[in-house]
């Protein structure tokens, strides 16, 4: 099991890699295309939980030396946007189906931009950072919505292709 | 169960914390700048592949774009050929910019050429990351520029072996400018939510026309005069207020560099 769990991180890695190098520079309409997410969602199917935590942890703080603003806020929101998204999933996704990923994609797309938009506040309050999202950041967030639930789909039949894991229990 | 989770939480938020701190204690710096040049050369070719493809979308672009620009043309040829005021003033505009493109040999500045490793991770800010740091002598503070002369950004970060760029775009982007007219206006440029940059704090009673140049003031003690920054598009002037603003439009496109230059001052 460490050893697939291992192979997860890895791949993730690589994702993130892919991410940091093309997508952080590839725009859809303004909108930045969040990768991260889409791994973090799968991961929180696949893996178990102390993978999830190093997961948010290591990508996060590799994030966080290439991110313009304050060192730890990217690890910080990853990290708590992980936990409590494997925490839902153990309690209320277990069924791997479809509508259950697309939810959960959702929900992260959601909770990661309000911990990251709490933090970013919290931090610009304290004076610490002048960094405060503005209303563009609304239009950036719808974006991301939809690019994850995109890449969700693809990734959903991807998987699926390769493993039962994800079993498509609403569609046929 | 959840006793594990909690512990594991517990951990993952420590690790966090420790990391933030050394961080900021400048522990954590070789690593970083281990993992950065690590990570670098694959990046910077990544990128340029990327680039590359950008820039295949763009010449396709550009040239739809001159064609139809080459017919508008074409139909005031009659029109700018007997408009010869008009022409003097365009002949001046592109001596002052063919001046401006051959700034950096002119002036005999100093400066370290670069490459953009990457862009940044997070979806505030509007930045790049460079492959030259404090080892080829970046500072913060200091002047970026692209096509011979052209100021993009400000150097906000200096590692040993790579640099942040905080492009003029950025919200957080703050450069003392003079517009070349014939008061030598003194405002600040300001970006605009990474779309494009505005000219402020410009008093009322200062005449400025669309297409009049923006230049550094050289007030800012690391950044020299006279880089060219940007032209006014048009000026926003409420009268009940102190100042104007004048709408910028960049000379060349911030979202496609490659290749760029610090300026050693």
């Amino acid at each position: 099991m460490p050893k697939k769990n291992l192979y997860y991180i890895l791949l993730a890695c690589a994702l993130i890699f892919l991410q940091l190098a093309v997508v952080g520079n590839l725009n859809f309409f303004g909108g930045r295309v969040n990768l991260t997410l889409v791994v973090l969602i799968i991961l929180i199917n696949l893996a178990e939980f102390n993978w999830v935590v190093t997961f948010t942890v290591v990508i996060g703080l590799l994030l966080d030396v290439y991110s313009g603003l304050p060192f730890g806020i990217l690890t910080l929101s990853l990290f708590i946007s992980g936990v409590t998204l494997k925490i839902l999933f153990l309690n209320f996704f277990t069924n791997f189906s479809f509508y259950s990923l697309l939810l959960l994609g959702l929900i992260a797309v959601i909770l990661y931009n309000a911990v990251f938009i709490f933090i970013i506040g919290l931090i610009y309050f304290i004076g610490l950072s002048d960094y405060l999202p503005g209303f563009d950041y609304l239009y950036k967030f719808l974006w991301q919505i939809l690019t994850t639930e995109l890449i969700m789909v693809a990734a959903y039949y991807f998987i699926n292709s390769l493993s039962r894991k994800f079993k498509p229990v609403f569609i046929g | 169960m959840f006793d594990k989770m909690i512990k594991s939480s517990i951990y993952g938020l420590t690790a966090i914390l420790i990391a933030v701190f050394f961080h900021f204690a400048g522990w954590l710096a070789p690593v970083e700048g281990l993992l950065v040049t690590i990570f670098s050369p694959v990046q910077r070719s990544v990128y340029s592949v990327y680039y590359g493809g950008q820039n295949i979308y763009s010449s396709w672009v550009k040239k739809r774009d001159l064609i139809a620009e080459n017919e508008k043309l074409r139909a005031q040829l009659v029109s700018l050929a007997i408009d010869t005021a008009k022409f003097k003033a365009l002949e001046d505009e592109n001596d002052l910019l063919k001046k401006e493109m051959n700034f950096v040999e002119e002036n005999k500045f100093k400066f370290v050429a670069a490459k953009i490793i990457s862009g940044v991770s997070d979806p505030l800010s509007q930045s790049v990351i460079i492959n030259r740091g404090k080892k080829d002598g970046i500072e913060i503070g200091l002047a970026v520029i692209a096509d011979s002369g052209i100021m993009v950004g400000k150097v906000v970060e200096a590692k040993d072996d790579y640099s942040k760029v905080l492009l003029l775009s950025d919200n957080k982007s703050r450069v003392a400018a003079t517009i070349q007219n014939l008061d030598h206006t003194v405002g600040l440029v300001e970006g605009q939510y990474g779309l494009s940059f505005s000219m402020t704090n410009i008093p009322q009673n200062q005449e400025i026309k669309d297409g009049d140049l923006v230049v550094t003031s050289g007030l800012e003690g690391k950044i020299p005069k006279n880089l060219l920054i940007a032209k006014v598009e048009s000026v926003r002037s409420v009268e009940s207020e102190i100042f104007k603003t004048a709408i910028l439009k960049p000379i060349i496109s911030l979202n496609s560099l490659s290749d760029i230059a610090v300026i050693i001052p």
